[in-house]
């Protein structure tokens, strides 16, 4: 017998009027800016879910990381790939922390990845 | 939610830190003043602030590199033993989904009715944390700030 996974393309949209009053109130984090990255956070970090988490505050933009967004994350300890998998409010309605799916595989492997890829004749 | 603590013979907890003690202590502040943000846990009978350092945990060399092949952008990790963490007051506690994942309390005891710690004393205790860890260890999963050599 076997279990029924989650669905993993299934994300809580966020309503575009609550996106647009964040991004309003935003400051670009001066790391991910410095860095290029989309946002910021700590890798070790593991919650109750098993996924990473971070605050919207330390986005670069607060469009780029809605959930369902493949973004680049930022640390002191290098970058990572990751696919935002929800806000969450519960702490705070203006900055909500933002839930992680850390992918395990080097942002420099997806640049060669894309760099080799070529269209069809 | 906390699991149970850590087995008396979970050995060594492991962090990935950046290349100096200053920046590793920045690194270990900065996570434990976010954490006290946003979580508490249950302590005896009574909620208090989680100052908490996300660490992994490992009993044997196998187990050290499946971490640190995780963090290959890393060049180097701490390394500290659980009952050294304990025996200089930083609880070690068993919290998020990952059967080895844990965090070490940096201040104990604090309360949401009390003032946040200051970040003088997050980073005293975070400072403390790394001298009982010792020396920064480099990485031999550190693939370069490119991630590794480009292919031909």
């Amino acid at each position: 017998m076997t279990a029924a996974a989650a669905n993993p393309w299934h994300v809580e949209r966020i309503d575009l009027d609550v996106v647009a009053r964040l991004a309003a109130l935003h400051q670009p984090d001066s790391r991910a800016i410095d860095t290029g990255v989309d946002i910021i956070s700590d890798p070790h970090r593991v919650n109750d879910d098993g996924y990473n988490w971070t605050r919207l505050r330390h986005a670069r933009n607060v469009a780029d990381v809605v959930p369902g967004a493949a973004v680049v994350v930022g640390s002191a300890i290098g970058e990572y790939l990751a696919k935002v998998i929800a806000w969450d409010f519960e702490v705070s309605d203006d900055d909500p922390i933002v839930v992680l799916e850390l992918l395990p595989i080097q942002p420099s492997e997806v640049r060669r990845l894309l760099a080799r890829r070529t269209p069809a004749a | 939610m906390l699991r149970d603590e850590p087995a008396g013979d979970t050995i060594v907890v492991i962090r990935a830190t950046p290349l100096t003690i200053e920046a590793t202590i920045d690194d270990i502040a900065e996570a434990a003043t976010e954490s006290a943000e946003a979580y508490e846990v249950t302590a005896g009978n009574r909620r208090e602030v989680l100052y908490g350092v996300s660490v992994f945990s490992a009993q044997d060399d196998i187990e050290t590199l499946a971490i640190l092949e995780r963090f290959d952008a890393a060049e180097s990790y701490l390394m500290a033993r659980v009952d050294a963490l304990r025996q200089a007051g930083f609880a070690v506690l068993a919290t998020g989904a990952r059967a080895d994942h844990f965090d070490v309390q940096l201040l104990d005891g604090r309360t949401d009715h009390d003032q946040p710690a200051s970040s003088e004393e997050i980073s005293g205790a975070a400072r403390r944390l790394v001298e009982i860890a010792g020396p920064l260890r480099p990485n031999p999963f550190y693939a370069g700030e490119r991630g590794g050599p480009e292919r031909r």
